[in-house]
């Protein structure tokens, strides 16, 4: 019994040091490029090996990961190359495996804001056509392929950085979002999620030390 | 037969998992809810089932609010927050309060194929409901689906007692870790035949498990007929396991005593019998209707087209490494870690939620210690495994004829050029009780001094990731 109790003790510890961390930690804030959704364009896809450029980006300092708005329901692993001339300003990898309308690919911190910036997206293999959304544009300056034959236009580019603002300090404000669109209006909706989950866990405690002795 | 307390803690704690899961997702961003909701509000409100060729997908009144919710541009972009401005809300409770035509036919989209248990049990809520909006109403189909989902928690529980009758604290970490599984959490949070389909499911386990150890007595042989029926009604997947129950059956009579085997013939034929009512009902129906037999879900059922080797080979890679000299399908992806696994972990939404990549690399160590303690308690349980070859056998067919059945909708589909892959992590739900014994045996297998403390971490790790997939929820949509 004695040791069921320190085993839950220490886990439920854990589980609280854990989320502390979490909860002190920002949500990374978009620095740069945030396009109203409803513009967005498909401008064609890529296969294997594809890739696609395009210059004239500014990388904001401080950028941890981009945010590019590929499309795929079983998306291939991709590499992220972000050069200044010849220099490698910073690069990252994805794995295979994502599936939404956009992807996030972390890279090396950037240290200062890079103008004129290419950034390339290269596909590694995949079972089906990637495609690329963002807007369209003049063919002088939108994105291009390997053999610099321009598309219709720029795809997206979301620039990201950890946030200023922990979570915790962001708590009143997403409190009230969660209060909106639901069935329950206000704060509650949040009080009653987080009341759930003291539930939850008093009543695993609870039964873990009665049946577990 | 008195039902042990813990039982049903472990069903109340599934059921708040799932309330507290309704709360965290926003309305209509259940996958394919706004569709399920649309076959809910269609047959509650005019008695019929979505009509296949209707026009429109949804009744006004939810495209509306599906609209005011920003629904089609929140939805597979992680980058789209849900509502955020007073604006915002005042906009959909004016909607909300607008009288709307009455609901007209629908198609309901992707929910059109399936059989209508699930949703007429859904129209329980709804009408109870009637009192408020299209919110209200759909708040309690969500707390109902958890209800459902308390239904199948409990059901694995009493699985996990028939299999491991010998360490009663055992059953407490199986019940409780597919309680507070987030990927059911979120399911049930939700308005999704799936969870009527992991019910079903979680009954047959047990119902068969206690089969196999009292025998195929008359009483059990009905309850298996009507649970099956039950999921024939419930959602078309139900078709990978039926297999499955048959090999069950066809065990439960061999190996029955010379004396009661008749009975137990009995029994069997009384199961498949029963299970098969709702099926040859449906037939003839449509027989007389002189409609395609099997209405809409006809084309679903067409289990094989082209070339039989492709379409083995194509499930086999859906969650296995391709083999040497076979044409590869899924190129550039372990589908087993990329798809599979990295899915139970967490994803949520319209598979638009999901934590950072190293959250999935993380998982792969205490999914591998729990793999490894599990062997450690089979090796050390090998002297009773021969015993349990019959029930084992059973519930492997059940388990690989399920896994079949997906992959072969999904390369039906995608040869069909009608979509796909289909890969939710949530169809491999149905078999959480058999997650729930692997749990089990998991902590057995730290041994009589370390067992009770390994479960406990058990339950705890799985509570974790938990809540870590609601927050990440919470800072998906409301961040």
């Amino acid at each position: 019994m004695r040791d069921v109790k320190i085993a839950l003790v220490l886990a439920l510890a854990l589980v609280a040091i854990a989320l502390a961390i979490v909860l002190s930690g920002s949500p990374p804030a978009v620095t740069r490029a945030k396009a109203p959704i409803a513009d967005a364009q498909r401008l064609g896809a890529l296969a294997s090996g594809g890739e696609v450029c395009q210059g004239g980006e500014v990388v904001p300092r401080g950028t941890t990961a981009m945010r590019v708005w590929l499309e795929a329901v079983i998306g291939p692993p991709l590499t992220l190359t972000a050069r200044s001339g010849s220099r490698v300003l910073t690069s990252g990898r994805r794995g295979a495996g994502w599936s939404t309308a956009s992807v996030t690919i972390p890279v090396r911190p950037v240290s200062r804001t890079s103008s004129d910036v290419t950034v390339c997206v290269r596909v590694g293999q995949t079972r089906e056509p990637v495609h690329l959304a963002g807007v369209e544009t003049p063919a002088r300056s939108a994105s291009y392929n390997a053999s610099h034959e321009p598309r219709a236009g720029r795809v997206m580019v979301e620039y990201l950085r950890p946030g200023r603002s922990s979570w915790w300090s962001l708590a009143r404000s997403v409190s009230r979002r969660m209060g909106l669109g639901h069935a329950l209006s206000g704060i509650w909706v949040a009080l009653l999620a987080l009341s759930m989950v003291v539930a939850m866990a008093t009543a695993m405690g609870r039964l873990m030390l009665r049946e577990m002795r | 037969m008195r039902l042990p307390r813990a039982a049903w803690v472990c069903a109340a704690v599934a059921l708040l998992n799932a309330a507290c899961w309704s709360l965290v997702t926003p309305p209509l961003q259940g996958i394919d809810e706004p569709d399920h909701v649309a076959y809910v509000q269609e047959l509650a409100e005019t008695g019929h089932r979505p009509v296949v060729g209707a026009a429109n997908e949804l009744s006004e009144e939810e495209l509306i609010v599906y609209e005011d919710l920003h629904g089609a541009l929140i939805r597979f972009r992680p980058q789209s927050p849900a509502i955020s401005s007073d604006a915002e809300q005042q906009q959909l409770e004016r909607d909300l309060a607008s009288r709307f035509p009455p609901v007209g036919p629908v198609n309901a989209g992707t929910a059109a194929t399936e059989p209508p248990l699930y949703y007429a049990l859904e129209t329980i809520p709804y009408t109870l409901g009637s009192w408020g909006d299209l919110l209200d109403r759909l708040q309690l189909m969500r707390l109902f689906s958890g209800l459902i989902a308390a239904v199948a928690v409990l059901m694995s529980f009493l699985f996990v007692r028939e299999t491991l009758p010998s360490a009663p604290w055992a059953w407490t970490v199986g019940g409780l870790a597919v309680a507070v599984m987030p990927l059911l959490g979120f399911v049930s949070g939700a308005v999704n035949p799936e969870v009527l389909l992991v019910a079903v499911s979680a009954a047959l386990f047990y119902l068969l498990a206690r089969a196999f150890r009292l025998g195929l007595t008359r009483r059990l042989g009905l309850a298996i007929g009507a649970v099956s029926a039950a999921g024939f009604l419930a959602k078309l997947n139900f078709i990978g396991l039926a297999p499955g129950v048959l090999v069950g059956l066809s065990l439960l009579v061999l190996r029955a005593p010379r004396a009661s085997r008749r009975a137990a013939l009995r029994s069997a034929a009384a199961a498949v019998l029963i299970a098969f009512t709702p099926v040859a009902l449906y037939v003839l129906i449509d027989a007389l209707a002189v409609k395609p037999l099997l209405g809409a879900a006809a084309p679903v059922l067409q289990l094989v087209q082209g070339s039989i080797t492709r379409e083995i080979n194509y499930v086999w890679q859906f969650y296995l490494p391709k083999l040497p000299g076979t044409e590869g399908y899924f190129p550039g992806i372990d589908t087993a870690r990329g798809l599979w696994f990295d899915g139970v972990i967490g994803r949520f939404g319209w598979d638009d939620v999901f934590f950072p990549g190293w959250v999935y690399d993380l998982a792969l160590v205490p999914a591998a210690a729990l793999a490894a303690l599990g062997f450690r308690a089979l090796v050390l349980g090998r002297g009773a495994l021969a015993r349990h070859i019959p029930a084992t056998l059973t519930y492997s067919v059940m388990a690989v004829g399920l896994l079949v059945l997906v992959g072969a909708d999904s390369y039906i589909s995608e040869h069909s050029g009608a979509g796909g892959p289909y890969w939710q992590p949530r169809y491999l739900l149905p078999l959480i009780p058999l997650l729930a014994v692997g749990l089990a045996l998991a902590a057995q297998g730290a041994g009589a001094r370390w067992g009770r403390v390994a479960g406990v971490w058990i339950v705890v790790l799985f509570f974790a990731n938990d809540l870590f997939g609601q927050l990440q929820t919470v800072a998906r949509y409301y961040g």
